[in-house]
């Protein structure tokens, strides 16, 4: 080259490479925020190709990080959730992470992979940009540490319990008929999840969506499973098209233990007759043996087909699917009562069929039966 | 690259000191001469030189009428006659290779457009590759905020709320309920590893 290249040219350059380097946030600017006397201890934070970029008057922070941690307590780890925070107040500025199914043995290392998009001001006070706090650890034996901000223990405990229930299930398979037996359930699990039809469920916080279609208010159907401690009495939701919103419920405890907490799971039938699972509906409610309470929401579902066509909600029905005590325990639904006809078409496999069959798929039934005599 | 590789060749030089560059040449080429002694003493050199030639020399109507009795313009016909000859006759008879081609004309501002094309390629492309995720992400859950439309009170705008966008995968299932928030089951088939990931709006 026998000339320099002209000045303006080099100072844009110059400017765009200042630019593509400002995106990638600073390491400073994550926290990993474990307190002292945890059962676990964080080794190490790579926080990979985290960036924060402007979006108006947010700052839009995506997150891509694997934290390796390592359990320092005496006992079993089977869960691990934490509270990952850009900003308390603004939504979509918190979120969890929660990593069931775990087992992790004292002084073993695991890593938690975290792919986030959290929201937070452009104008906030200086520290962090994101801080990773501790919320909950389950144990084997089904005791719990952490401050609970977020109901990590619900989540963790539900899980396990289901888990266990699932996996005794197919431990009973293999130990009646042998691995063929165990090979038809997953079998039959996977026929189940492919042909379940599947519905995109979007949560809007507040207000009417369109106002193209009339609202009207339609009575739930409430569905009833055997044992449940929590009966739903009635229910009403107003429905406009795709949304549903505004649920009102009426809650009865007729069971003998003071309620914390219920989680009600919703099917919608749409103008076809179809039915699908919906989503969940977590509810505190302190309900005192033979109480009956309502509980309501204001927020509001959309619902739309696979492909993005809005899916019209002709009625929606719902079944009491978990229930928190005041002690602490929970109930959950037995294998025999999901056999319900009704739901068996419709509800979506558990996490833990949903995580064997995976397993069952990918490496075959040997892998399957290993983890099940692992986990009995 | 040489220091002195950087300076304007001799050429550039010359008709700096005629004022005949183009004017982006010409304000490159004088503010490297402003910094360089070497420049400066081989522009004064063309400029002493050209102030020394006559007049005469330097105007081309003058050096038309300097040769009266030459038919300019039967010169110019015949020239073209030849050049269309030769080419119609190379065309005919196929390029010999050993024919040098011409270098074309705008062979040293096609490499410098060159030059900066690929330094704007580099920084883009170092930036994208700053910019990705250097592991491979399991299926990634996002939480989008979906904003009212400034000024949209027609009533069919969205509500403002999230949506868990998760790439199409057997391995990732969505749920929201009417607490506003969105949480999302990832199963990561390899490791066997569950992810339950939830955003909360409130």
């Amino acid at each position: 080259m026998r000339n320099k290249l002209p000045i303006s040219l080099r100072l844009g350059l110059a400017v765009l490479a200042a630019a593509a380097l400002s995106a990638q946030a600073q390491p400073g600017s994550y926290r990993v925020d474990l307190p002292p006397d945890a059962p676990l201890a964080l080794v190490s934070a790579d926080w990979g190709a985290s960036r924060a970029t402007a979006r108006g008057g947010a700052m839009l922070l995506e997150l891509h990080s694997t934290l390796q941690l390592r359990n320092s307590g005496a006992r079993r780890i089977r869960g691990v959730s934490l509270l990952v925070t850009a900003q308390d107040s603004t939504p979509g500025g918190r979120a969890s992470l929660t990593l069931p199914s775990l087992d992790i043995d004292s002084g073993e290392s695991f890593p938690v992979r975290l792919d986030l998009r959290l929201m937070r001001p452009l104008q906030t006070a200086p520290g962090a940009m994101v801080d990773v706090q501790l919320d909950g650890i389950l144990f084997d034996d089904l005791g719990f540490y952490g401050p609970n901000r977020m109901n990590a223990r619900r989540a963790l405990l539900a899980w396990e319990l289901e888990a266990r229930r699932d996996r005794k299930a197919l431990l009973a398979a293999l130990e009646r008929g042998g691995g063929e037996a165990l090979r038809s359930e997953l079998l039959g699990a996977m026929a189940r999840m492919a042909s379940q039809p599947r519905l995109e469920v979007q949560a809007a916080r507040a207000g009417r969506a369109t106002a193209l279609e009339p609202e009207r208010e339609v009575a739930l159907a409430a569905l009833s499973l055997p044992a449940s401690p929590v009966e739903l009495l009635s229910g009403s939701i107003r429905i406009a098209g795709d949304e549903a919103r505004a649920p009102h419920l009426l809650l009865r405890n007729v069971g003998s233990k003071p309620v914390r907490s219920v989680e009600v799971s919703w099917l919608v039938r749409d103008n076809h007759g179809r039915e699908y699972a919906a989503g969940a509906l977590p509810a505190d409610v302190d309900l005192a043996p033979g109480q009956t309470r309502p509980a309501a929401r204001d927020g509001a579902l959309r619902f739309s087909l696979p492909g993005g066509a809005p899916a019209s909600v002709a009625a929606m029905s719902g079944f009491i699917s978990s229930v928190e005590f005041a002690d602490g325990g929970l109930w959950l639904p037995t294998r025999q009562a999901l056999q319900n006809p009704r739901l068996l078409g419709v509800l979506p496999l558990s996490g833990e069929e949903e995580r064997l069959v995976e397993l069952y798929r990918r490496k075959g039934l040997d892998a399957v039966v290993q983890q099940l005599q692992k986990l009995r | 690259m040489t220091r002195r590789q950087l300076h304007p060749d001799a050429p550039t030089l010359a008709l700096l000191a005629g004022g005949e560059l183009p004017f982006w040449r010409r304000w490159s080429a004088a503010w490297h001469v402003r910094l360089c002694s070497q420049c400066q003493t081989e522009l004064r050199q063309f400029r002493a030189l050209r102030a020394a030639l006559p007049a005469e020399a330097l105007d081309e109507s003058a050096a038309a009428d300097a040769l009266p009795g030459v038919a300019w313009s039967v010169f110019e016909a015949e020239m073209r006659a030849n050049i269309r000859l030769g080419l119609a006759a190379g065309a005919l008879a196929g390029e010999p290779e050993s024919v040098p081609q011409p270098a074309p004309a705008a062979a040293v501002p096609f490499w410098r457009w060159a030059t900066v094309c690929g330094a704007l390629v580099f920084v883009l492309g170092a930036g994208w590759w700053l910019g990705t995720p250097r592991h491979t992400p399991t299926p990634v859950v996002q939480s989008v905020l979906t904003l009212p439309v400034e000024g949209d009170d027609s009533g069919t705008a969205q509500a403002p709320g999230f949506e868990l966008l998760v790439p199409a995968s057997d391995t990732a299932r969505t749920e929201a309920d009417f607490n506003g928030g969105t949480r999302a089951r990832l199963i990561d088939g390899e490791t066997g590893r569950v992810t339950l990931q939830q955003v909360y709006a409130q």
